[in-house]
């Protein structure tokens, strides 16, 4: 039994998690813990079957995995074109990379306020706070990967004719992909903080209006089942990222790559 | 002649690492280039290939000469399996590049490791993978760094008789850099000593031995006495006299 529990990849890691919420339905229901601040694991159970049951908790989970996507999907293009740019050409680095360091430096919900004056609290202002929230890290890794590629294989392209643009194909794109991939990952790490964030600052559905909607009717309940919710996404889409960077990179010749 | 070089030199920084080299090459030899590390034989090897354009003087290879390099390491790719390595140099047709690289993984006895990846072979037969690549695009003129520098002695053997079989089945013309002189003299119609700082040709040796040769045989021997003399009269790798001076101090 012991040994089970030793070598069992998820039984003894779930242990602390059982013991924990076991202890805290025992005293929600003891009444030690006050249900006006911290609610029964099962009555937070219970407030997201009633969400689910009338349809409400599909549409704030689609809403905020839609702003997440799109503003995802355009921070990593954006990243992709410059960071290629600047990994390859020392010119273009000397030029941008200044400007998108200086920009790095500002902590990024600091530009909530200015999103909203410019673009309002429309889903606009949201999705351009996640983009630049994305963009960043996906940036530095791509740079960070082509910088990083081997000079020993760009001779062999050399060797074989390649330059320019088939060189960046063949070689330089292939050689950084696990650096990429890193930065697609905290990217999307970041990317979920945004989305609280761009909820928060003003949304009439969402994960993140829960929260607020939670706070403002006294309803900890609410908001404890949207944090639950925002860990279980996060680490889903995380698990399918993990998933496609352990598919492209079988061939890596690492301690991890089994 | 198949390939020329005149008064090639090459400066790194202030250093003069090479200066005045002149040689050529023939079609179909095989010529070693010899010398004690960092004598700029790999040096002279860069700018043959091309892949260094910094030197000085003259080399000229007729336009219609293929060249192929195989490096020291074996550099292959390693998010391509073995076939796709070899087929890397290739333009055209996936199907029939395909056909032709397996025949030459057939060739260097690779036949049966075409779907692995690099992480999973060993040295050995990562270097045969490297050597099947740089013959699938048919080098009229293969150059080599230290190809087998890096590999046990049995493997290395194998691989030394590999090229001489490649060899006579192309008539490729081969200018091999290497620091192993039984390798050199083993294999080569000459054999081109680098030696000096700045490194100049200090000998043109002819190997005039025929093949299949016997590794240990005494020409062979005679031959590489001549040259590691050359080498003990020239090369002045310490200087003993600092040696005694620390020590006094000392």
């Amino acid at each position: 039994m012991w040994k089970k529990l030793r070598t069992h990849p998820v039984l003894l890691g779930s242990l602390l998690p059982i013991v924990l919420l076991a202890a805290w339905e025992i005293l929600s229901r003891a009444g030690v813990i006050p249900a006006y601040q911290l609610p029964a694991p099962s009555v937070i159970l219970s407030t997201i079957i009633t969400y689910f049951k009338d349809g409400s908790l599909q549409e704030h989970v689609l809403l905020t995995v839609y702003r997440l996507f799109v503003g995802f999907i355009i921070g990593t293009i954006a990243a992709i074109l410059l960071g290629t740019l600047v990994g390859y050409s020392e010119l273009a680095e000397r030029f941008f990379d200044p400007l998108i360091q200086a920009f790095r430096s500002i902590p990024s919900l600091a530009w909530v306020p200015l999103f909203i004056l410019w673009m309002g609290i429309g889903e606009t202002s949201k999705v351009t706070l996640i983009a630049v929230g994305v963009f960043f890290p996906v940036y530095l890794n791509i740079v960070d990967g082509i910088r990083g590629v081997d000079r020993k294989l760009i001779e062999v392209g050399r060797m074989y004719g390649l330059d320019g643009v088939a060189l960046v194909r063949r070689i330089i794109l292939p050689a950084s992909l696990p650096s990429f991939l890193t930065g697609l990952r905290s990217g999307l790490g970041l990317g979920w903080m945004f989305v609280v964030a761009a909820e928060i600052m003003g949304a009439s559905q969402g994960l993140g209006y829960l929260l607020i909607l939670g706070q403002n009717t006294y309803a900890p309940d609410v908001i404890i089942a949207s944090i639950f919710l925002f860990a279980l996404l996060g680490k889903l889409t995380d698990w399918v990222l993990k998933l496609i960077q352990k598919r492209s990179l079988h061939w890596q010749d690492t301690a991890l790559a089994k | 002649m198949t390939l020329q070089v005149k008064a090639l030199g090459r400066c790194f920084g202030e250093k003069q690492v090479l200066q005045q080299v002149d040689f050529s090459v023939g079609k179909g030899e095989i010529v070693s280039l010899l010398g004690t590390s960092g004598c700029g034989k790999s040096t002279v090897l860069r700018a043959l290939a091309g892949l260094d354009s910094d030197y000085e003087g003259n080399i000229s290879i007729p336009s219609d000469q293929r060249v192929g390099f195989i490096f020291q390491e074996p550099r292959l790719l390693p998010w391509k399996t073995v076939l796709a390595n070899a087929t890397f140099g290739l333009k055209g047709d996936r199907k029939e590049n395909e056909a032709k690289a397996r025949r030459y993984l057939e060739l260097v006895g690779l036949k049966e490791a075409e779907k692995l990846y690099p992480r999973e072979l060993s040295g050995g037969m990562a270097q045969r993978a490297a050597i099947a690549r740089a013959l699938v695009t048919e080098p009229d003129i293969l150059l080599l760094d230290e190809p087998f520098s890096a590999l046990d002695a049995f493997t290395k053997m194998q691989l030394q008789e590999l090229l001489l079989k490649i060899w006579e089945r192309f008539g490729t013309t081969i200018i091999l850099v290497t620091h192993d002189i039984d390798e050199a003299l083993y294999l080569s119609d000459r054999v081109l000593l680098l030696q000096g700082r700045p490194s100049t040709l200090a000998k043109d040796l002819k190997v005039a031995l025929n093949r299949p040769r016997s590794r240990g045989s005494a020409a062979l021997g005679k031959w590489k006495e001549d040259i590691l003399e050359q080498l003990e009269g020239k090369e002045q790798t310490y200087d003993y006299s600092l040696v005694t001076e620390i020590g006094q101090k000392a």
